[in-house]
């Protein structure tokens, strides 16, 4: 079945990240699988009536986290790409999105509860 | 040619309507949003091919006058050839005026499929080969003719008179011809590979309508490639058996040359186009969201 991809224009979220994370959610979720092809640039930008820009950006966010190479003669395909933090960390996520789900709770309660996870054990910057 | 001309926009005006009513007729729209791409992918088909029409009647129009003795024909012969390129010059130009105008995404809320499309999974394949057969054939022909020519123009030399033959004078710029009308068919399919998806349809009726769209381009391409080839090998195949003593094999292999022109583009226009079926029998095939 063909994935949809959904980019709201009038988000806060920057388009090409919207577009970077929903194909990353996709491979994470096996809805795409490693050596799929994606659409090129062009097809995307035309699809979703943005620039070419915007894509290409997306794209090449996901191949620097290697998500999906780009092949000469293939065009940009996902890549076979183990998610960071091994196994454990997946079946962690798997675990409270299935809690959550049981407690019907929204996917905007749960992102909000991986922020404000994410904020109390906040990396202290470097810098 | 007054009376030619009206005749000739009379026709084309015909052929534009029925070519829309039947397109409207048998094309099913799964949801409201399908009826404006639906209704532009008619309308450019509609005004696309009248125009192909008519360049060839138009153009062909002056023969036709010149052969019934009513006046001197106005054009050379190499214009002529040229005349049916020109027609699918401007029927590709229509088509792509088309797709470079197609509705745009609307709304805050954009979709697109995670599909990869390209010319080649637009076109289909059997109808694309034939085409780019056809246009190799004819300029595998222009090449033999224009070698076996005793002259720019002639096939011998000595007895040529009145007998054009379709030397290198006619081949090299049918062959140009052929090449342009090539390489711009190829960059209008890739304009209805690019063109935007159409939203809240399943992925079957959209592909089903760029197949159609492609079909109709590549149709008109094989019509205007085999009516040049029919005429320039039926022009040889004449002048061969006129000018030769005894008669040699040549004619009767430019009449089968000719023959096969014509089945072809009979055979790209008859064979019916079955596009919509599948999405006829898959009417919820639509994508999944990826979305949270």
């Amino acid at each position: 079945m063909t994935q949809t991809l959904r980019v709201d224009l009038e988000s806060g979220v920057p388009h090409y990240e919207q577009i970077r994370a929903q194909v990353a959610a996709a491979a994470t979720a096996g809805r795409l699988r490693a050596g799929d092809r994606l659409p090129t640039v062009r097809v995307l930008a035309a699809d979703l009536g943005i620039a070419t820009g915007t894509i290409a950006r997306a794209y090449r966010e996901l191949e620097a986290a290697g998500w999906v190479t780009t092949r000469r003669r293939h065009g940009t395909v996902v890549a076979d790409r183990e998610p960071s933090g091994g196994s454990r960390v997946g079946e962690a996520a798997l675990r409270l999105v299935v809690a959550a789900r049981a407690e019907h709770l929204s996917d905007q309660d749960v992102h909000d509860l991986v922020s404000g996870a994410l904020l109390a054990h906040s990396v202290p910057s470097s810098g | 040619m007054l009376l030619i001309n009206l005749i000739a926009l009379a026709v084309v005006t015909v052929v534009g309507v029925a070519v829309l009513v039947w397109d409207q007729w048998r094309t099913p729209a799964p949801s409201g949003a399908a009826r404006v791409p639906k209704r532009h992918a008619a309308i450019g088909a509609g005004v696309a091919w009248a125009c192909f029409l008519g360049a060839l009647f138009v153009g062909f129009s002056p023969v036709v006058v010149g052969n019934m003795g009513l006046q001197d024909l106005p054009l050379g012969g190499r214009t002529v050839a040229l005349v049916p390129a020109a027609a699918a010059v401007v029927f590709l130009v229509v088509h792509g005026a088309g797709d470079l105008t197609w509705p745009r995404p609307r709304g805050s809320v954009r979709e697109a499929r995670l599909a990869p499309r390209a010319a080649d999974d637009i076109a289909p394949r059997w109808l694309h080969r034939m085409v780019l057969g056809t246009a190799g054939v004819l300029v595998a022909g222009m090449i033999v003719l224009g070698s076996i020519a005793d002259g720019p123009r002639t096939f011998v030399a000595a007895s040529s008179d009145g007998e054009a033959y379709p030397g290198w004078w006619y081949g090299v710029p049918v062959i140009i011809a052929v090449l342009v009308l090539v390489a711009a068919m190829e960059g209008v399919l890739r304009l209805i590979a690019l063109r935007p998806a159409v939203v809240g349809v399943p992925a079957t009726w959209d592909m089903a309508l760029r197949r159609r769209s492609a079909r109709r381009v590549l149709r008109g391409q094989q019509c205007a490639l085999a009516l040049t080839g029919a005429g320039v090998f039926y022009r040889a195949g004449l002048t061969i058996a006129r000018t030769t003593e005894p008669e040699t094999f040549m004619d009767p292999v430019c009449l089968v040359v000719v023959g096969l022109f014509a089945i072809s583009a009979v055979v790209a226009l008859v064979v019916p186009g079955l596009d919509f079926r599948a999405a006829r029998t898959e009417p919820s095939a639509s994508g999944a969201a990826v979305a949270a």
